[in-house]
């Protein structure tokens, strides 16, 4: 491109005018960063730094991290029907669904009914696509907004039926 | 010509793809196309078939006179085929031949795109296109390393993303998806297979 | 060692050349890539890259994962610019299918990888400038694409491997705050580029880095395979956009920027450009984005493409990527090729290092843009 050596003229050369035109820019910032507000994250301001863990950061509506199996809030019991599409749709086969076929009592009648017995989810190997909830005819399994999944053993990223019914523990630190 | 058409060249022909099973694509023999009928000029028997299909051309040559075919693409006349996209292969175990090179030729002059196909024995080698274009370098070493598929006048065939030393050749479709125990990586990371009453539980505390 | 014989060691000292190995963990690689050069003093006499640490068998995986379970995967090849490859995996089976898509996912695919490419070329000036010493510029470009993260978290769920599109559109339609956020961005990009550009355009270290460093003539790198801003900054108008339109893209105004020597300024000029023709292309969408429903209405539950194959290619900020895609009418691919930018890309390296200098063959991994991600697989 021509202009670029036109550029190179000895007294812009000399006078460092290309060293100063960037420091302006950055100083601009400094400048700026002395007066304004300090809460972060808003991008349009000279600071951009959100104080994680103090400030907890609030991720999408549409964020996919821990898994939960959500229960019937009129009855209690899990939405879960184990009909095992979740694990099938797994790329990763990360979920394993448990199933036994229980007699449960339907007002007078008996019948029998394939319910869920135990559910595993192997957190280390999700790579949170979506897939399953995407897939769960019942709204049961959530990708729920908690990020912070860090455990201090290997054993701990495999979570059961009772930990993805709970939800994961969040610590929150005073600002 | 239609799809259910049993004179279609492309079913006759070593075009394995193009099974005629109903819910399969339009294939279309490429009979009023301006290259093909070049092609099939200089070339003759060479040229097993030609067709359109979604949209695109595919031109299956006889595997000896492939690259005198993608020289002429890439130099011929007026048709400068100067970008090279491509270089693979699909095997189909049930086929003969069972291996199909696959290259795609793309002008960046006239933006006209072409894919050649030839089939080729499980075996036997293929000329080099790495004198016609440099590109097909690595994409040839690739298509060695995952298929086994040799290419005379390389002058570098060796592995590229498998490390030296490894057995098989994974795109093949006898290459089983899972683990499976390994030489290589035995000896080099010293990773032996779990015994068979390993505790997949991972209830393991470290 | 004992054998330090005067003989031996003036055989030291007779060789010239030597052998240096860099990578495979070594910051400027952005990744895992092993380089191994040979040297007389500080001058490269040749090269060669050691890939596929980071090879996981893509390809393979994908013939035995059915069609909705391939879309992560993509998101995973390129990961900086995962929304581009998830939309050449969609688009291929979509055309393989003869899917019509509504023209609301058309242009919100198109917001999406736009968003995405120069998400892409800010991470890709970010690194490149880190690696030749001018720091400020990675933490400004680094904020600027924290903006279009957030707009992927929100939109798709994920920041980084955004899973965003299925094959027949999208999942979900906007978020009700997507078009604010994204004129509120497009309305800072630009003065930012301008930052970016004051900083660095004319500053004499980034000149010197740069300038006539790892020239390539236009012939030299069609015959290489290059695609995307390498091969536009030698001079060649060629992109997927133009060449063999996909999507909404013939309904947009926006220019091919090019370069004429071919050297790594060029290149970064050229990407400088192509984030404003990004911007362009954003704002005609937002601008024109139609109402209506965000997935065709006739798309199968069990997906199973008809018998035969697809070569589709999109311009990803990389270059062009394709996917090669042979269907024998099954629910799972019979196998499937994907054509790496960056692969085909990185194989220039050894062209444009040689008879550079050592500390120069970290500027010019920058130039050319590799994700080890997709080269490997
Ligand atoms: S998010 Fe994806 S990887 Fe994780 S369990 Fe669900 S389907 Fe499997
Ligand atoms: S898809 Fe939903 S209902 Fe079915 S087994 Fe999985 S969690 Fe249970």
């Amino acid at each position: 491109m021509s202009e670029r050596r036109s550029i190179g003229s000895v007294l812009s050369r000399l006078l460092l005018v290309d060293l100063f035109k960037g420091l302006a820019v950055t100083l601009r910032y400094n400048a700026r960063a002395l007066v304004e507000a300090r809460d972060g994250a808003d991008p349009t301001q000279a600071i951009y730094t959100a104080q994680y863990p103090k400030e907890r950061p609030l991720v999408g509506e549409r964020w996919r991290g821990a898994p939960k199996l959500n229960n019937d809030p009129r009855t209690g019991e899990s939405l879960c029907i184990a009909c095992n599409i979740c694990a099938l749709v797994c790329p990763v086969d990360v979920i394993s669904v448990g199933q036994a076929n229980r007699e449960v009592r339907d007002g007078e009648k008996r019948k029998k009914k394939k319910v869920l017995t135990t559910f595993e989810f192997d957190t280390s190997r999700c790579m949170f696509c979506g897939l399953c909830q995407e897939q769960c005819p019942t709204l049961c399994l959530e990708l729920t907004q908690e990020f912070e999944l860090a455990v201090e053993s290997r054993a701990g990223l495999v979570w059961d039926r009772e930990m993805l019914e709970k939800g994961i523990h969040v610590v929150t630190y005073k600002k | 010509m239609t799809k259910d058409d049993p004179n279609n060249e492309a079913s006759s022909e070593s075009r394995p793809t193009a099974k005629k099973a109903k819910g399969g694509i339009d294939v279309v023999e490429a009979t009023d196309d301006r290259l093909v009928e070049r092609l099939r000029e200089r070339f003759g028997d060479a040229i097993h078939s030609a067709v359109i299909m979604v949209g695109q051309r595919v031109v299956v040559v006889a595997v000896d006179s492939l690259a005198e075919v993608l020289t002429y693409l890439k130099s011929g006349d007026e048709l400068k085929f100067d970008l090279l996209l491509d270089v693979t292969a699909v095997h189909r175990p049930a086929e003969t031949p069972p291996f199909e090179l696959v290259y795609q030729l793309c002008s960046t002059s006239t933006l006209e795109r072409v894919r050649i196909k030839s089939g080729i024995e499980d075996g036997a080698s293929a000329q080099s296109v790495t004198g016609i274009w440099r590109t097909a370098n690595w994409l040839e070493r690739e298509c060695f390393d995952m298929f086994g598929i040799v290419f005379e006048g390389h002058p570098d065939l060796r592995r590229i993303l498998l490390p030296e030393g490894w057995e098989g050749h994974p795109l093949r479709k006898e290459y089983p998806v899972e683990f499976r125990e390994n030489r290589w990586v035995a000896d080099t990371l010293n990773i032996h297979a779990l015994p068979d009453d390993a505790d997949f539980s991972g209830k393991v505390e470290i | 060692m004992a054998s330090d014989t005067p003989s031996a060691a003036a055989h030291v000292f007779e060789q010239t050349e030597m052998l240096l190995n860099m990578g495979p963990q070594h910051p400027s690689t952005h990744g895992v890539l092993r380089v191994l050069l040979k040297l007389d003093g500080e001058t490269v006499v040749d090269l060669d890259c050691d890939i596929g640490y980071l090879h996981r068998g893509v390809e393979k995986i994908c013939e035995h994962d059915t069609y909705p379970m391939i879309t992560p995967y993509f998101d995973r090849l390129d990961y900086v610019a995962a929304v581009n490859g998830d939309l050449v995996y969609v688009e291929a089976v979509e055309r393989l299918m003869g899917v019509e898509l509504p023209r609301r996912a058309e242009y919100l695919r198109v917001i999406l990888a736009e968003l995405q490419r120069i998400a892409s070329h800010l991470l890709w000036l970010a690194t490149h400038a880190l690696d030749i010493g001018a720091a400020t510029i990675f933490l400004y470009a680094f904020r600027e694409r924290e903006e279009i993260l957030k707009i992927f978290e929100n939109f798709t769920g994920a920041r980084l491997t955004a899973h965003a599109f299925r094959i027949g559109g999208l999942q979900w339609d906007a978020n009700p705050e997507f078009v604010r956020d994204v004129l509120a961005f497009l309305d800072i990009l630009p003065g930012r580029i301008d930052e970016y550009e004051t900083i660095l355009s004319e500053n004499r270290i980034w000149l010197a880095r740069t300038v006539g460093i790892g020239v390539l003539t236009a012939a030299d790198a069609i015959d290489t395979g290059l695609t995307g801003p390498v091969l536009r900054g030698s001079g060649v108008a060629y992109d997927v956009r133009r060449a063999a339109p996909y999507s909404v893209y013939p309904e947009f105004d926006f220019e091919i920027p090019t370069g004429d020597t071919g050297d790594t300024y060029d290149r970064y000029l050229v990407r400088m450009q192509e984030l404003r023709q990004s911007v362009r292309i954003v704002r005609q969408a937002i601008e024109g984005l139609p109402e209506g429903s965000v997935m065709a209405a006739r798309v199968p539950r069990v997906i199973k493409p008809p018998a035969g194959e697809v070569f589709h290619t999109n311009e990803s900020p990389k270059g062009e990527i394709g996917v090669y895609l042979v269907s024998d009418g099954t629910n799972t691919p019979y196998r499937l090729r994907v054509r790496p930018p960056c692969f085909v890309n990185l194989q220039a390296l050894k062209q444009l290092a040689v008879g550079h200098l050592v500390a120069d063959v970290v500027a010019l991994i920058g130039t050319i843009d590799i994700v080890l991600g997709e080269v490997d697989r």
